[in-house]
């Protein structure tokens, strides 16, 4: 970085000279406030002000005659900057400007700063400055999380962040605490969200808080950051899967606005690859954008404004030339989308000192399309969501939070399908399945409120928070009263116990509650969390150096889940389970280096009536995920990334029976995840470099995923009668490359 | 949907990718092809001939046991096992061995008769659910050595005032310019299925599935009425066995009818 030293003005006006400074930090343009300017030789020095601006008042004769005059900055954490003037140059001219370079820091922190929340304790966080330069995740915040503890893996080309070995359906997602249908654009490639207008990423895992529910599994959350305001910002970037742009400026004093926008075209590489082939024609190429609005102002000091819009689109249409061989009924025309938009208006109101609300309302649509030759699956929805929350301090010992938490949806099904019958993660051909139609409007309610408390008794080192939610969901007619409570110890500045349980209830998959393709009957799924949690901090004082401990312990108890039934029940509330674990994140700091080692050991089980208990889909009994960084200098860095995965389990296929009316074969399952694939192991590299110039600042990146091309197998593809399988294997070897630019 | 898709998508970009897994149209292993029933759809106490096509060219005449079982529907095609153990009320049809014939070790089973109970429909109460109708399932299992392999097929139970019942599509022949074809060998050339005149009835979309001994036709399975294959013949006679094609042609509501050809 530097300095932008500019010399706007001097005049001679009856030998007063007047010098005007101008500070900015190089490639940012930030100006500098408050920072001592020295100008020799006269060994005199002025603040710049709030704009970055200084200004010297002197006589010309102070200057005895001298030739040269001499500006100088020196301040912590940037680089030294002279420059020499002649006095001649300056009367009436305006000086060249000098450049002053910020000293380089930790900035490419790789590291997870997951700083425990202190208010909320069963979450981590993930922030941008860490997310983005985070080895194998190709700058995305949603593929970041899988470096956190507790954080299942997931197949490649899926679009699931499990967690603690719950359900992928388990998992809500939410977008500034309103829900989306998804987060990751179609096969997982990149999240919904442009990077660079995400503040922060939340997780919230076994034990969170009355605020949040409708999940048994956990929530992940991503916030969008405030508009910066001080002045114009923009950046382009473009790397293997997608270019995007994001653009902010101030509207006025008190206000501000953003659009961000990104568009793929990793499918015209992909149709490109598969023209030749004589089966499969890519009509239209695998293609995802999304848009991101963002407006908020102050109308008063007490009260702040916020809207956010913010839409995603996917496509894929190709073209079978003949049916499929292991299932003819898919063949001919094909086609996949998914759309969706929200508005969400925010509006903060500070009352008085102690109370404060907040109120957030989701306005959107969501369009979903599945189509083949015959068959179809259109659904269209309205959504409003609303959030509110009153906030209040009622003495230093006790303050509380009062909320709403509402969830409406109008929804329009068209549906003709067969039906598709899946068990241990093992499915039934499409084309053995009863053809089923359905076209249904629906509205649904899901409201719940929540009232938290943080009560300090006299012994202030104890916090406890006898938190409660209320449930109503009119699709299952059920209530549901769930206590939420926790307790933190803080023992002294450096260690931390806190625990925290509840009861938690989660609506039914739609299609499992449809009237054709579903049970009307059905019950919400439920969970009981039990989490104790621990951090050690031995950091040097005010130091960021040293290393963190987080421990958490972590049991879940489910009853209720929904399983098929194979029946024209459908589905019925049979299936119960536990997940039960030990997870831990170490993390240091030595400059220029920072590692962090995280590790998970749990155990996840399901029991059926008809097959007794069995691991769960996403049993995985060891993660370890080891990150390390070191800063290079010259604005290098360089980035490794290991994980290891206990193998995911598979349920076997013993047999099959032919089926003469269509001619397909229908497998016969073994004991539900009874084998387990091949423990996963992957490195990623990642080398990153800045150049900064005045205005400007150019980044680029190389992120080679899977650097010694190991062949992880992700799942099965079986014969016609499934007497024998080929594996389907994990990425190779991929390097990836991205530049950006940026003001 | 999202796993839906997925599942789809992944099956066609392996499918399109090295595939080292079995070709479906390829006769070899001991494999049941079709079923014929002579009436795909029936009436309660109704006697339906059931002619398994079965194929082990591999097995060169060696003894085959089988076994024929019948029991109402639980569910198959709602995900339930298309099996009959544990049903109460299955019956046994017939049990023996058969010997498949050389050279082409491919051959329409003389039928087993499985009778219809009576009272299949009796659980329904309206003429309008005995009008849609409920399957019954037929299951045969075949085992030689240690092969053992298993079908089924579903015989749709309609009411017996149900005038316009399923019929099964008739497949003639298997022909090339006009005539059974006897190229080999040869170069590749057009195959055409035959179907007999109201094969396809109103509402019907026929598919027809092509299988092979030796040589390779270029699809598996063609849509429509008289469908066209492109078949290149084996390099030289095999030893062994005799060269046998294969055609089934089914309407996906239980009808069905195969051709099986040697070519000379």
């Amino acid at each position: 970085m530097f300095f932008w030293l500019f010399l706007v003005f001097f005049a001679h006006a009856n030998d007063r000279l007047s010098i005007e400074v101008l500070l900015s930090e190089k490639g940012t343009r930030a100006p500098l406030q408050n920072t001592p300017v020295f100008l020799l030789p006269l060994k005199v020095k002025a603040f710049t002000n709030e704009q970055g601006k200084a200004v010297f008042e002197l006589d010309a004769s102070e200057l005895n005659g001298a030739e040269y005059a001499q500006l100088i900055v020196q301040i912590a954490g940037y680089k030294r900057e002279e420059k020499t003037i002649l006095i001649e140059e300056l009367k009436g001219v305006k000086v060249a400007q000098i450049y002053v370079e910020r000293e380089e820091r930790g900035i490419y922190e790789t590291t997870i700063h997951d700083r425990l929340n202190k208010k909320e304790f069963s979450k981590k966080t993930l922030k941008r400055e860490e997310f983005t330069q985070m080895p194998g995740s190709v700058g995305d915040p949603l593929r970041a999380v899988q470096n956190l503890p507790g954080i299942n893996r997931p197949q490649q080309m899926s679009s699931s962040v499990v967690i603690q070995g719950s359900g992928p359906q388990d998992t809500q997602y939410l977008l500034n605490e309103h829900q989306v249908p998804l987060v990751f654009h179609f096969g997982g490639l990149s999240s919904i969200l442009i990077p660079e207008a995400v503040d922060r990423v939340d997780i919230f895992s076994a034990g969170y808080g009355a605020q949040y529910g409708f999940a048994t599994g956990g929530l992940v959350g991503a916030w969008t950051r405030p508009v910066r305001r001080d002045r114009a910002h923009g950046l382009a970037f473009v790397d293997v899967l997608n270019a995007g742009v994001l653009f902010e400026t101030p509207v006025g004093e008190k206000s501000g606005f953003m659009i961000a926008a990104r568009q793929s075209y990793i499918g015209e590489v992909l149709k490109f690859a598969l023209k030749d082939n004589s089966n499969f024609d890519l009509t239209v190429a695998p293609r995802y954008s999304d848009l991101t609005l963002a407006y908020e102002t102050e109308f008063s000091q007490k009260d702040s404004f916020r809207v956010l819009g913010f839409g995603s689109r996917d496509e894929l249409k190709f073209l079978f030339k003949e049916p499929l061989k292991a299932d003819p009924v898919l063949r001919g025309d094909f086609e996949s989308g998914t759309s969706f938009f929200r508005i969400i208006p925010e509006w903060k109101h500070r009352h008085s000192e102690r109370t404060q609300s907040e109120v957030s309302l989701g306005f959107g649509r969501d369009w979903i399309k599945f189509l083949t030759s015959e068959n179809y699956f259109r659904l269209q929805t309205h959504q409003l969501t609303a959030r509110a929350q009153v906030s209040r301090e009622w003495n230093p010992q006790w303050n509380s939070k009062f909320g709403l938490d509402h969830r409406f949806t109008w929804a329009h099904v068209d549906v003709r399908l067969p039906a598709l019958y899946r068990d241990g993660g093992v499915a039934n051909p499409l084309s053995a399945g009863t053809i089923r139609e359905s076209h249904a409007f629906s509205q649904t309610s899901y409201l719940g409120f929540f009232f938290k408390n943080e009560i300090h008794p006299e012994d202030a080192r104890w916090t406890f928070m006898p938190d409660v939610r209320v449930d109503r969901f009119a699709p299952t007619r059920e209530i549901f009263i769930d206590p939420r409570p926790g307790i933190r110890f803080e023992k002294n500045k450096r260690q931390t116990w806190r625990f925290s349980m509840g009861r938690y209830h989660q609506p039914p998959q739609p299609q499992e509650l449809n009237a054709t393709f579903g049970n009307p009957n059905l019950q919400a799924p439920q969970a009981w969390h039990w989490n104790l949690g621990w951090d050690q901090d031995w950091k040097k004082e005010n130091s960021v150096f040293g290393p963190e401990l987080s421990t958490d312990f972590f049991y879940k108890r489910l009853t209720k889940l929904v399983s098929a039934t194979g029946t024209t029940e459908n589905y019925a509330n049979s299936g119960r389970g536990y997940a039960v674990g030990i997870q831990t994140q170490l993390k240091c700091q030595w400059e220029p280096w920072s590692f962090s080692t995280i590790y998970t050991l749990s155990r996840s089980r399901r029991e059926l009536p008809h097959r007794g208990e069995f691991p769960a889909q996403y049993d995985q009994t060891h993660l370890l995920g080891l990150l390390a960084s070191v800063n290079l200098g010259s604005r290098w860095s360089f980035g490794a990334r290991f994980r290891y995965a206990t193998g995911n389990p598979y349920t076997p296929i013993v047999s099959s029976t032919f089926d003469n009316v269509h001619d397909v074969y229908i497998p016969e399952r073994g004991a539900f995840y009874s084998q387990r694939f091949p423990a996963f192991h992957q490195l990623d590299l990642r080398l990153d470099k800045k150049w900064i110039f005045n205005t400007w600042i150019l980044s680029a990146y190389l992120d080679i995923l899977n650097a010694t091309n190991r062949e992880h197998v992700e799942t099965w593809v079986y014969s016609y009668n499934y007497r024998e399988k080929q594996a389907v294997k994990g990425i190779p070897m991929l390097p990836t490359f991205g530049l950006k630019a940026e003001f | 949907m999202n796993k839906l898709f997925l599942f789809v998508f992944a099956l066609s970009v392996v499918s399109c990718g090295k595939n080292e897994l079995p070709d479906y149209k390829k006769l070899g292993a001991l494999s049941v092809l079709a079923i014929e029933a002579d009436s795909p759809e029936a009436s309660p106490g109704d006697v339906v001939q059931l002619s398994p096509v079965v194929t082990d060219v591999a097995g060169a005449g060696r003894t085959i046991e089988y076994r024929v079982t019948a029991c109402p529907d639980r569910g198959v095609f709602l995900g339930s096992q298309p099996t009959c153990e544990g049903v109460a009320s299955a019956v046994s049809i017939a049990q023996g061995t058969i010997q498949l014939a050389a050279p082409i070790y491919t051959e329409k089973q003389a039928a087993v008769n499985v009778t219809i109970p009576a009272n299949l429909l009796d659980g329904l109460a309206t003429i309008a659910e005995k009008r849609i109708g409920l399957n019954y399932i037929v299951t045969f299992e075949y085992t030689a050595g240690s092969d053992r392999i298993k079908a089924f097929t579903a015989i749709l139970v309609t009411d017996a005032g149900k005038l316009d019942k399923n019929q099964n599509p008739t497949l003639q022949a298997l022909n090339t310019s006009g005539a059974l074809f006897n190229i080999f060998p040869g170069g590749s050339v057009q195959v055409d299925a035959v179907h007999a005149a109201g094969s396809q009835e109103s509402g019907e979309t026929l598919q027809t599935t092509w299988f092979s001994s030796d040589g390779v036709f270029s699809k598996t399975r063609v849509e429509g009425l008289n469908p066209q294959n492109t078949y290149t013949p084996p390099k030289s006679k095999p030893s062994g066995h005799g060269v046998v094609v294969v055609g089934v042609t089914r309407d996906n509501r239980g009808g069905i009818s195969a051709v099986i050809q040697e070519l000379l």
